[in-house]
């Protein structure tokens, strides 16, 4: 192995680089720089074509390391998981009745599956039958 | 003590717990575990964050002048004194739960390799 020049800080070939690059793209944001920087040190100090196939390895684990960093956020986040389609904005709303004993015709819009709740609107005219008591969703 | 949240206990977690007890003082870094378990490094990562995630690993970086070296530095990973004591009885478990299978289909009469008879 060659002797390090002074000032010269060794970096793994540009298709290694690469493929560390794509692969970090893949895991969580916070965790990203670390695991870049700590690819291209282990692989820099490697021979030309092992650092390809070291990088192609890593290239192929980034989806279980990706897993595997979600399961610390998921266990570690107070948040539970969300439905499917909550995350992609198709809340299943329905009308909630605030239990306002002044008002019985104010209303909300919560999604049956996360919770979100949503204004209805000023536009919004409450009319009498078309909102529902929560006690009267069992059903449905 | 070690009763915490174990990881799964598959063959490469094993081979990864094994070269890190090896010599529990020294600290490693991914290519030496790699090739100490003859894993590759796509598959070493995932075990080694989870084994971090349960506080059985820590990991640090290298205090080193990456100008002065001619390389970057390494993030060096080590057995927590937690996870020694678990992972040691991890192993312990798995060799017990190994011979208590080979136990169940060893022909009668026979005794194991190595025990004296």
């Amino acid at each position: 192995m060659k002797q390090p020049q002074p000032g010269f800080v060794a970096t793994p070939t540009g298709p290694a680089s690469a493929m560390v690059f794509i692969a970090v793209l893949a895991l969580p944001s916070t965790c990203r720089d670390r695991y870049r920087d700590e690819f291209r040190a282990e692989l820099c100090c490697l021979p030309v074509g092992r650092q390809i196939l070291e990088a192609a390895g890593l290239l192929a684990g980034t989806v279980a390391l990706r897993h595997a960093l979600k399961e610390e956020d998921m266990s570690t986040s107070p948040e539970p998981a969300r439905h499917l389609t909550c995350r992609i904005g198709r809340h299943h709303y329905l009308f909630i009745d605030d239990e306002n004993p002044e008002d019985r015709r104010i209303h909300h819009l919560e999604c049956r599956d996360c919770g979100k709740v949503k204004d209805p609107g000023p536009d919004y005219q409450p009319t009498d039958g078309t909102w529902l008591a929560k006690g009267s969703l069992g059903g449905w | 003590m070690a009763a915490g949240p174990k990881p799964r206990m598959t063959l490469s977690t094993q081979a990864v717990l094994r070269a890190l007890l090896e010599d529990p003082t020294v600290d490693r870094y991914g290519l030496e575990v790699s090739a100490a378990t003859g894993l590759p490094s796509g598959t070493l990562h995932p075990i080694l964050a989870r084994l971090e995630h349960l506080g059985w690993v820590e990991s640090d970086w290298e205090t080193i002048d990456p100008m002065k070296e001619g390389r970057p530095r390494r993030r060096y990973y080590r057995l927590t004194a937690d996870g020694l004591a678990s992972a040691r009885m991890a192993m312990a478990e798995v060799r017990a739960e190994r011979s208590r299978i080979a136990g169940r289909y060893r022909p009668a009469g026979r005794t194991p390799l190595g025990e004296a008879t």
